[in-house]
């Protein structure tokens, strides 16, 4: 059935969460999903601590994440337009890459659907653990 | 000019391969360079339509019948494409008249006004020029990609904007009478245009291209989105522009960065290049549009680029916001052993007087027994303390009309939140619970603990090792580096299960301070502040079921009374204190080396 971009009128398929004519996104919850199954999930912008890291790999991997505050790894970042961004934390100890690809403090990313974002190394980011994927939800989805 | 074949009233009937079609002209209609056209009505189908009337061909050319035939083809090709049918406004049907004239009765498109209009008014804002490039781009790939034609008479009257409410607009395109088919080889009826939307290829009449429609984009791209608006000052020179020296834009407002609006200007220019192939595709200059704001773009706010995100409230100065409130702690400072941050969130709605009264009897003992431990049960004191009073209400009861924020002004001594800094006196403590008034609520109401509670935890952290921020942050930041942090929340009443506080929506100054949009947030989010915040929060509540589904979340203590009316006075007991101290105290005296860390 689809539905009806409210900025443009476009009808959008179903499953689709923004108007390819448009570009307008349906407001949603970002879902990140850990290698072992675990989901954290948001309507608003958040940082991604070490707790958040300890509720998606419970057992070893959120050691990997900095204890102390302000050492977070990213945060992820819902602007205006119901976008979701990934920005990295240049004041951690550890980097974060985002599909592989190191990313830089000063930018943000939009995150899309089944995006990986993974814990990285400072001094080798190939060495990449803790990996998250991306997905979204409709806000009002149960 | 009145047009004797197509005039108001005129009813135009017959039969079209034994199909019966039966119109009404609404207006004399306007004689175009190949049609006459204008409203009418499908007396049979009782729908009004848009009429066109084809004088040329003429149905003695010899290229009539191949002509029908191309026409028919295009509608079928839009017919077929889901995304086309959407963007341009459709065939109805098509016919040959009882002396083989060739009629279209196209979609009727209501309320519509054309680009044109909209441009010499300047009644558009520039989200919704933005929003017009973006589909237009998106409109023209489809034409380009799926429908495989060129337009050849793309101007601005050939856009319609339908209103849709709320300041939004459809689009549909028009005017297909002569576009051209990519595969079709020879086009014999030659080509259309307007003078000044003229490809410099079109103008010297070689066969417009997909690139040729793109240069009549980036025309009316430039009247859409730049300060120089049509780049040749057509309506001077209309056919003598001069296609070489189109200016660079500069756009009327911004996509949301520099870097995008530089790209944009760049491709903008590019569509005006006097080599087609030198120009972007349809679907290159969509994407640009498309991702406008970026995939990636700057860190925002641009100022703050060597930090991270600064957390709080937006009322701090600008220049000391940045360096005095933020959530950056430096590695390795020493925890300070026993100092906890303590808030009062206390629902200050009309009920609550005799709890408001409970707690200012009893905030001395419980400030003592604080600082003074208990060495029997190994409880350290807690030596360093900070606390101050927050009073919270209906966020939307309070912020649904201006008479509504008027009277809790009058008679609740501020908004839906009352804050106050933290402070180490305990007689300023009273004094904030003293200015507490107690306003609003009624018969089983549920206010805005969640958003209250939220905003408390997102008040903004100091830098690691500082003690107090002074005035620049409005004393509510929250100490960091082993300081516990306490919210302990009294209420009498339920809760609205999604956050609903917007900045943007508070009648209040004090509302305002946060700069945060926690619409639709609820419980998760809650968790997710909590823990990553490492906050410890105590809610002294009545036994309803509202309370089942927050005290799952961790960190989270849940203290309830079965007694309606005194039970939130009586929890204030010495007993209940004590039990909130002692279990204040253990997560104060918890050393924050609980974990570890593995090097990657």
């Amino acid at each position: 059935m689809g539905w009806h971009c409210p900025k443009c009128n476009f009808m959008v398929e179903d499953g689709a969460f923004q108007c390819m004519a448009c570009g307008y996104h349906q407001e949603t919850r970002l879902i990140l999903t850990s290698g072992v199954g675990n989901k954290w999930r948001t309507l608003i912008s958040a940082e991604i601590t070490r707790r958040t890291y300890k509720r998606l790999y419970p057992d070893t991997e959120h050691q990997y994440i900095p204890r102390n505050e302000g050492e977070h790894p990213f945060s992820v970042i819902k602007d205006a337009e119901n976008n979701w961004f990934l920005q990295a934390n240049g004041k951690s100890p550890v980097a974060v890459t985002l599909n592989g690809n190191l990313c830089d403090p000063a930018r943000e990313y939009l995150l899309n659907n089944d995006d990986s974002i993974s814990i990285a190394s400072r001094s080798d980011s190939s060495r990449q653990v803790a990996p998250l994927t991306v997905s979204f939800i409709l806000k009002d989805a149960v | 000019m009145k047009n004797t074949l197509f005039s108001k009233g005129e009813i135009i009937e017959g039969e079209d391969l034994g199909v019966p079609y039966k119109f009404q002209v609404l207006k004399d209609g306007i004689q175009g360079s190949c049609s006459v056209y204008g409203p009418g009505m499908d007396l049979i189908q009782n729908k009004r339509v848009f009429l066109k009337y084809y004088f040329d061909p003429r149905p003695k050319a010899p290229w009539f019948s191949a002509f029908v035939e191309y026409q028919k083809k295009i509608q079928n090709r839009i017919e077929q494409s889901t995304n086309a049918k959407q963007l341009i406004a459709g065939i109805h049907r098509y016919f040959q008249d009882h002396r083989r004239h060739f009629w279209q009765a196209i979609e009727y498109v209501e309320n519509s006004r054309d680009l044109k209009t909209y441009l010499k008014s300047d009644d558009i804002s520039w989200d919704q020029r933005m929003t017009f490039a973006k589909v237009f781009m998106f409109a023209m790939k489809i034409l380009h990609q799926e429908l495989r034609l060129v337009h050849c008479d793309l101007k601005p009257e050939n856009l319609l904007l339908v209103p849709q409410g709320n300041d939004n607009y459809s689009i549909k395109l028009i005017d297909f009478d002569r576009p051209i088919l990519l595969d079709e080889e020879e086009i014999p009826w030659g080509y259309n245009g307007t003078p000044g939307y003229k490809s410099p290829e079109h103008k010297i009449h070689m066969r417009p291209t997909e690139k040729s429609d793109v240069f009549t984009c980036g025309l009316i791209l430039y009247e859409l989105l730049a300060k120089e608006g049509h780049p040749f000052n057509y309506a001077a020179v209309s056919d003598d522009y001069n296609e070489n020296i189109a200016p660079t834009p500069h756009l009327l407002g911004t996509f949301g960065n520099e870097d995008s609006d530089r790209l944009i200007e760049e491709t903008l220019h590019r569509m005006l290049e006097p080599n087609p192939d030198d120009r972007p595709t349809a679907d290159e200059v969509y994407q640009v549009f498309f991702r406008a704001g970026g995939s990636i773009r700057p860190k925002t706010p641009k100022a703050a680029q060597d930090h991270t995100r600064v957390t709080q409230p937006a009322h701090s100065a600008p220049a000391a916001s940045a360096s005095v409130v933020t959530n950056q702690s430096p590695v390795n400072v020493q925890a300070l052993k026993g100092a906890a941050d303590i808030v009062f969130l206390l629902d200050s709605t009309g009920s609550m007087t005799p709890c408001i009264t409970a707690l200012k009897q009893h905030i001395h003992s419980f400030i003592e027994a604080l600082i003074r431990g208990d060495e029997s049960r190994n409880i350290s004191p807690v030596e360093d303390w900070r606390a101050r009073v927050v009073g919270y209400r209906d966020f939307e009861e309070c912020n649904k009309s201006e008479k509504n924020a008027k009277l809790y002004r009058k008679f609740g001594g501020g908004g839906w939140l009352i804050s106050n800094p933290f402070t180490r006196d305990e007689n300023e403590l009273h004094s904030q619970l003293d200015k507490l008034k107690s306003f609003g609520g009624g018969k089983a109401p549920q206010e805005s603990l969640l958003d209250a509670l939220m905003l408390v935890l997102k008040s903004g952290f100091l830098p690691a090792g500082q003690q107090d921020a002074g005035e620049a942050d409005g004393g509510r930041a929250w100490r960091t580096n082993g300081v516990g942090r306490i919210v302990i929340v009294f209420t009498d009443a339920g809760y609205h299960p999604t956050m609903s506080y917007c900045a943007e929506k508070t009648l209040f100054e004090e509302g305002a301070l946060y700069p945060l949009d926690l619409r639709g947030a609820g419980l998760d989010e809650l968790q997710h502040a909590i823990e990553s915040g490492f906050f410890k929060v105590y809610v002294f509540a009545p036994n309803i079921s509202d309370y089942d589904e927050l005290s799952d979340l961790s960190n989270v203590l849940i203290m309830q009374s079965d007694d309606e009316d005194e039970g939130l006075v009586k929890m204030m007991s010495d007993s209940q204190i004590e039990r909130l101290i002692d279990d204040i105290v253990k997560g104060v005296s918890r050393s924050s080396s609980d974990f570890r860390e593995i090097p990657i």
